[in-house]
């Protein structure tokens, strides 16, 4: 029996425009969340235990309808955070907008050499002026990085020095075929990983948990082994309003279904193996930003 | 302490608004019940709106338009309250509407028997010491004695007392409410019969205390069930008739209270000139005969209603029953005009100018067919909300073609929900449940369907000077004498007189003293003694939902 679920990732549209290469998403397709799967979304969570959602991507900005969503959450007795790569003006208005009524936000980034690798252009520092432009209790920036030197890596701290902006951190995971194509083997990037994370090491306080995560995730890659049943403490809402235990899971149940065939899919154990992708959702002391 | 079913001899006899006297009787309480129901409508509106918890209700989120609307069950009366607030009094509007509509949808689901009903246990009574029927429900049980009527409530702890070793405390406490193991009664028919000696009760009519006139076998409308035969081209009743008729009517009850007259038909109104000549007629004979009161009423179709008709029957202080059987879909499946086409429009114009007369008590005759079966408590809540009619009378099944056409014990679970319903809504339902409650509270045998306790009869007068003496049977020849006759010999009247509890199994019955085996027109209806199989689970249905209920209070 998986513990009950008290946070939820709400996809808000099924594409996203940043569309990193590496994404490993397992939903993409366009449209984006309706109000009327949401509610019912919301309230079927509430239901069973769930007191916080965080609205991610696509691109939460984008979303038509961005307050109303933020509005509903809270009137089912939710808190609400966002994970957002908001960069144009228009992004950080819509942001703006109702970040006073969210409990955390947090900014996507891409180190220089995730950036190279998956053709994005979300800089660290044009997250922290996005941070700095917003009003909420608790602000995020998250870098997914690859290839960090230390030059970037002090960088980096000096970026979010003294401005209350915690920093969370994922190593892309390039698959092996992208690998092979570069002439290059797990061990290669596994060795590159924990270089980046020494740089990263020397200027950022990298906790136990994220570190176990690390030595988790490399135990999966180089074994294969799916040893592990999906223990995802956040269940995942896709934005045509399928529930899953997490955004990588296979098992899946329609909000619209009866309440009673939601409640008997999220009291089942969860069929879902933990693999590599997705195994950051589950890291234990992962700061994960509905957390 | 086992709990005996509390006495109570003052039920409101009232708003019989078209039909015996003995067919009234309201018990506001019923709250365990209602609690219950409030608790599933509750459950299935979760399913269908986006919603979270309050305490001990609900409260509907809703976007477009963007409001909340709380959900709670109403805590002193069946039915639950829907207040909603949108923002501007126009989206409150839309928000309340709306979610008055899905309770309205929800209540309407659960009082369909279309959802799979498993039998239900605790219309199946086991007997005990082999004199008690037992009525087992989620470990609670309840005792009926079948002859005396009294009845006790066990909890779990004494229903396992119970069987324990005797004497256990339960085995005591029993015996002094006068459940006891000894001397079971060898025959149950005759302890019964012995009862109703003692009590008085005597199934032999007295008199013809009121006339079911039938003017006219014409009517507007062609319902597929009538049990008259209509527009066969037989003559009108006429003013000779009619007058020898009434004249026997208040001869029969000089000195007497009450006597009471009923128009009826075909449909009574197309002869609304003689229900005048009638109704002028009928105040000379009672200030001859001395009879303080003439109750009147008239059960018409509501196609048709003039002016000049209006105005009499608010002058007369009429009781109005509109026979109507549902909303428009279900009421047009049997009840059409001659022409074929729907009567509705017409019957809710003619229905509002009724209500909305001062003085008249307006009702409605609702009968259970197989197109509003499943689909009571809706025509009930349709009957209320939309006709503005608070009365309705459901009357009891009989047989059609030598059968009973319905399914007795889903129509007993169904009456229970729609009386809820009515109840819910400030409404009023009789039907038989409300033998079986009268008859629990009062520990009094209720046998007789067309008698009144007083021993006297409701008749039917009709044209060419014959009288029968079942009210619902006007072909039946050992029910049909002429005026002469039954002012030569009073003993006619026996024809009608049931005979309690005619065959061996009825002994076996709990609903014994409730329902007393078929009557005489039942009896007639169906070609011999034996019970059609869907009356005795109707009688033994009603029965099983009334021991449950103990808490009228009204």
């Amino acid at each position: 029996m998986s513990a009950p679920a008290r946070t939820a990732l709400v996809s808000t549209a099924g594409h996203c425009e940043v569309a990193c290469s590496f994404c490993f998403r397992a939903d993409r397709a366009r449209g984006f969340l309706t109000i009327a799967t949401y509610t019912r979304a919301l309230s079927r969570l509430k239901e069973t235990g769930v007191e916080g959602v965080c609205l991610t991507g696509g691109e939460p900005t984008h979303h038509p309808e961005l307050r109303q969503l933020v509005r509903l959450a809270l009137q089912f007795g939710m808190t609400v955070s966002m994970v957002t790569s908001a960069r144009s003006e228009a992004e950080v208005s819509a942001l703006a907008e109702v970040a006073h009524l969210l409990t955390n936000v947090t900014v996507s980034a891409d180190s220089q050499g995730a950036m190279a690798l998956g053709r994005t252009t979300r800089t660290a520092a044009s997250a922290v002026t996005t941070l700095d432009a917003v009003d909420t209790p608790s602000k995020v920036l998250h870098l997914t990085y690859w290839d960090v030197e230390g030059e970037e890596a002090t960088q980096l701290a000096g970026l979010v020095a003294g401005k209350g902006i915690n920093v969370q951190l994922s190593p892309v995971l390039v698959s092996e075929d992208a690998l092979r194509r570069d002439g290059r083997s797990i061990q290669d990037a596994l060795r590159q990983r924990a270089r980046d994370t020494a740089s990263l090491g020397q200027h950022l306080r990298l906790s136990n948990g994220y570190r176990s995560y690390l030595d988790d995730l490399r135990r999966m890659q180089l074994t294969k082994e799916e040893i592990h049943p999906c223990r995802s403490v956040t269940l995942y809402v896709s934005a045509k309003g399928e529930v899953r235990h997490c955004p990588y899971g296979t098992s899946e149940i329609s909000v619209h279904a009866s309440r009673t065939e939601i409640r008997a899919f999220l009291d089942a154990p969860a069929t879902d193996r933990v693999v590599p992708d997705c195994a950051a959702i589950c890291r234990p002391a992962s700061r994960d930003c509905a957390a | 302490m086992p709990k005996p079913r509390r006495e109570k001899q003052n039920h409101l006899i009232y708003a019989d608004v078209v039909d015996s006297k003995s067919k009234a009787g309201v018990w506001m309480g019923e709250r365990a019940s209602f609690r219950d129901k409030q608790a599933r409508i509750l459950e299935a509106l979760k399913d269908r709106t986006d919603w979270v918890n309050l305490e001990g209700a609900v409260m509907v989120i809703s976007a477009e338009p963007a409001g909340l609307t709380v959900i709670a069950p109403n805590p002193t009366l069946p039915g639950v309250i829907v207040l909603s607030d949108g923002g501007s009094p126009a989206a409150s509007a839309r928000l309340q509407a709306d979610a008055e509509d899905k309770v309205r949808a929800v209540m309407a689901e659960l009082g369909s028997p279309k959802r799979k009903r498993r039998p239900d246990p605790m219309a199946t009574p086991q007997l005990l010491w082999g004199k008690y029927f037992q009525y087992d429900r989620d470990g609670e049980a309840v005792l009926l004695d079948p002859i005396t009527l009294e009845s006790v409530l066990l909890d779990s702890g004494e229903v396992s007392d119970l069987a324990g070793v005797s004497p256990t405390a339960t085995h005591l406490a029993l015996a002094g409410l006068g459940f006891t193991q000894d001397g079971p009664a060898d025959d149950r028919r005759e302890a019964l019969h012995h009862r109703l000696h003692t009590l008085g009760i005597d199934p032999t009519p007295r008199r013809i205390s009121g006339l079911r006139v039938v003017l006219t076998d014409r009517c507007n409308m062609a319902c597929t069930y009538c049990f008259v035969d209509t527009n066969t081209g037989k003559p009108d009743m006429t003013e000779q008739e009619l007058a020898a008729g009434l004249e026997f009517l208040f001869e029969q009850n000089a000195g007497q209270e009450e006597v009471s007259i009923q128009w009826f038909g075909g449909e009574p109104t197309i002869r609304f000139d003689l229900m005048q000549y009638g109704d002028e007629l009928a105040d000379t004979l009672a200030a001859r005969y001395g009879v303080e009161r003439v109750r009147r009423t008239v059960v018409t179709n509501g196609a048709r209603l003039t002016d000049e008709a209006l105005d009499h029957f608010v002058q007369r202080e009429y009781g109005v029953g509109i026979s109507i059987d549902g909303p428009p879909g279900i009421n047009s499946a049997n009840r059409l005009l001659l022409g074929g086409q729907p009567a509705d429009d017409r019957i809710r114009r003619n229905v509002r100018r009724l209500v909305e007369a001062k003085g008249l008590h307006v009702g409605c005759n609702l009968t259970p067919t197989a197109s509003n079966i499943g689909r009571l408590a809706e025509s009930v809540q349709w009957i209320i909300d939309d006709l503005g009619l608070k009365f309705i009378y459901v009357n009891t099944p009989i047989p059609t073609g030598g059968k009973w056409r319905v399914n007795g014990a889903e129509l007993a679970r169904e009456l229970y929900e729609a009386r809820l319903t009515a109840l819910g809504k400030g409404g009023m339902l009789f039907s038989v449940l409300d033998r079986a409650f009268q008859a629990l509270d009062t520990r009094r045998p209720m046998l007789f369907d067309h008698m009144q306790g007083d021993r006297s009869l409701n008749a039917a007068l009709l044209p060419g000077d014959r009288v029968s003496v079942c009210d619902i049977n006007f072909t039946e020849p050992s029910f049909l004498h002429t005026l002469d006759e039954l002012r030569a010999d009073p003993a006619l009247l026996t024809s009608a007189t049931k005979k309690v509890a005619p065959i061996p199994a009825c002994g076996d019955c709990p609903a014994l003293a409730i329902c007393g085996g078929p009557s005489r027109n039942e009896q007639a209806l169906i070609g011999g003694n034996t019970p059609d199989p869907q009356m005795c689970a109707f009688y033994t249905s009603t029965l099983a939902v009334a021991v449950w209920d103990n808490t009228g209070v009204q």
